[in-house]
């Protein structure tokens, strides 16, 4: 590991990988490595297919670092690409399960009797972890991405805007609709938890 | 305020998005207003469990591990980009080896039509007499002839595509790119040039 290289700044660091550096570049990687992971776990629910999609979200980001203007930070520009990575994937995904007639549309509420996170094993101290789990998988990407981004990855509105192409008010109401649609699907654990 | 309008505050103050005037004009209503507490709450509740889902963790060493990977496949990538001379050689021998039959045509048509009267044979023109049946079989027929331009723009744009990036910058000084324009990016490009001037 190079230590010199991880103290400098993430401007610093792109500006010498811009000029060829290696290790500049192997310095932001580490750093934002973890963070794309998982961001990317968030879209695939597969550790391996994470695993292949941040490899390529930095090896574009590598090969493209000449786009990079600055417009936004390295790490909201990462970010970009490791979401629309994520969603170029799950498009993929959702063509081929149709080519084979895959369908797996359960939605919460909707799971078998008895299965792990259905009603009559959940409680909002306990399961209802799953059932949240799967009301935002069930999210449409385009408010997905932001509530993950947001939520998860705690990322300010202005910086998932960056991160998504998008301005901040579009981000704001993506936000309200991923959580009215949220709510609408976790009615029932929640007001179990009122009761 | 209406409800729809608190609910988006609401939102909004999760994130920590709303101004001081706002978030009090936002307690206002919800001290106000059952319906929209309730709703408060309730997001209050999925944005704590949202927050608090813990994503399988990787096993010990798999960040060290993905860094390896990473900085091998960036060395690949770097060690191609660095010898850009192999890589620009072969982009442009693929480039040359598209021109080069093109250019033998265009001269071959140069000479055939423009120079149709008996010229001392030169072996360089030799070409000539090979493309000879070509121009024998286009003879006054337009249609063809059009259709030959055609094909022959085709090449040169392919050959330019295949010469890539570099490739792009270097062809306008190249005969055979000027030669394969029509009379109308000519005329652009005159018309473009005049403005330049004035």
């Amino acid at each position: 590991m190079n230590v010199a290289m991880d103290d400098l700044a993430d401007d610093a660091l792109v500006r010498e990988a811009k000029k060829g550096s290696l290790e500049a570049f192997s310095a932001l990687c580490r750093r934002y490595q973890e963070r794309v992971y998982f961001t990317i776990l968030r879209f695939t629910k597969n550790p391996v297919d994470a695993d292949d999609l941040t490899q390529e979200t930095f090896m574009s980001a590598f090969k493209s670092l000449g786009q990079f203007k600055k417009k936004s930070t390295f790490y909201t520009w990462i970010y970009r690409i490791a979401v629309n990575k994520s969603l170029n994937f799950l498009k993929k995904k959702d063509r081929e399960r149709e080519l084979v007639g895959f369908e797996d549309n359960r939605v919460p509420g909707e799971s078998s009797p008895g299965a792990a996170g259905s009603p009559e094993r959940s409680s909002i101290g306990g399961e209802t972890a799953a059932e949240i789990e799967g009301a935002i998988d069930a999210l449409p990407p385009s408010f997905k991405a932001p509530f993950v981004l947001v939520v998860n990855q705690g990322l300010s509105h202005r910086e998932a805007a960056e991160a998504l192409g998008c301005s901040e008010n579009a981000v704001s109401w993506r936000m309200h609709k991923a959580r009215k649609l949220l709510r609408a699907r976790l009615e029932r654990f929640l007001n179990g938890s009122r009761k | 305020m209406t409800c729809e309008k608190c609910r988006r505050w609401v939102s909004d103050g999760l994130d920590g998005r709303l101004s001081a005037e706002k978030e009090r004009a936002l307690l206002v209503h919800l001290d106000r207003c059952p319906s929209c507490r309730r709703y408060a709450n309730d997001l209050e509740i999925i944005d704590a469990r949202a927050r608090s889902r813990e994503a399988e963790r990787p096993p010990a060493g798999y960040w060290e591990d993905l860094n390896r990977r990473l900085n091998a496949r960036l060395a690949d990538l770097a060690a191609g980009e660095r010898n850009p001379g192999r890589l620009k050689a072969s982009g442009m021998k693929r480039a040359w080896a598209g021109v080069v039959p093109v250019m033998a045509v265009f001269l071959g048509v140069y000479l055939f039509l423009a120079k149709p009267a008996a010229q001392p044979v030169d072996h360089m023109f030799s070409m000539e007499d090979a493309l000879a049946g070509i121009y024998l079989e286009i003879g006054d027929d337009a249609d063809l002839e059009s259709r030959f331009s055609q094909s022959l723009a085709a090449s040169v744009a392919e050959a330019l595509q295949d010469a890539g990036g570099e490739g792009g910058t270097r062809f306008p000084e190249e005969i055979i790119f000027w030669e394969s324009l029509t009379d109308e990016d000519m005329r652009l490009i005159e018309s473009g040039l005049r403005k330049g001037t004035t």
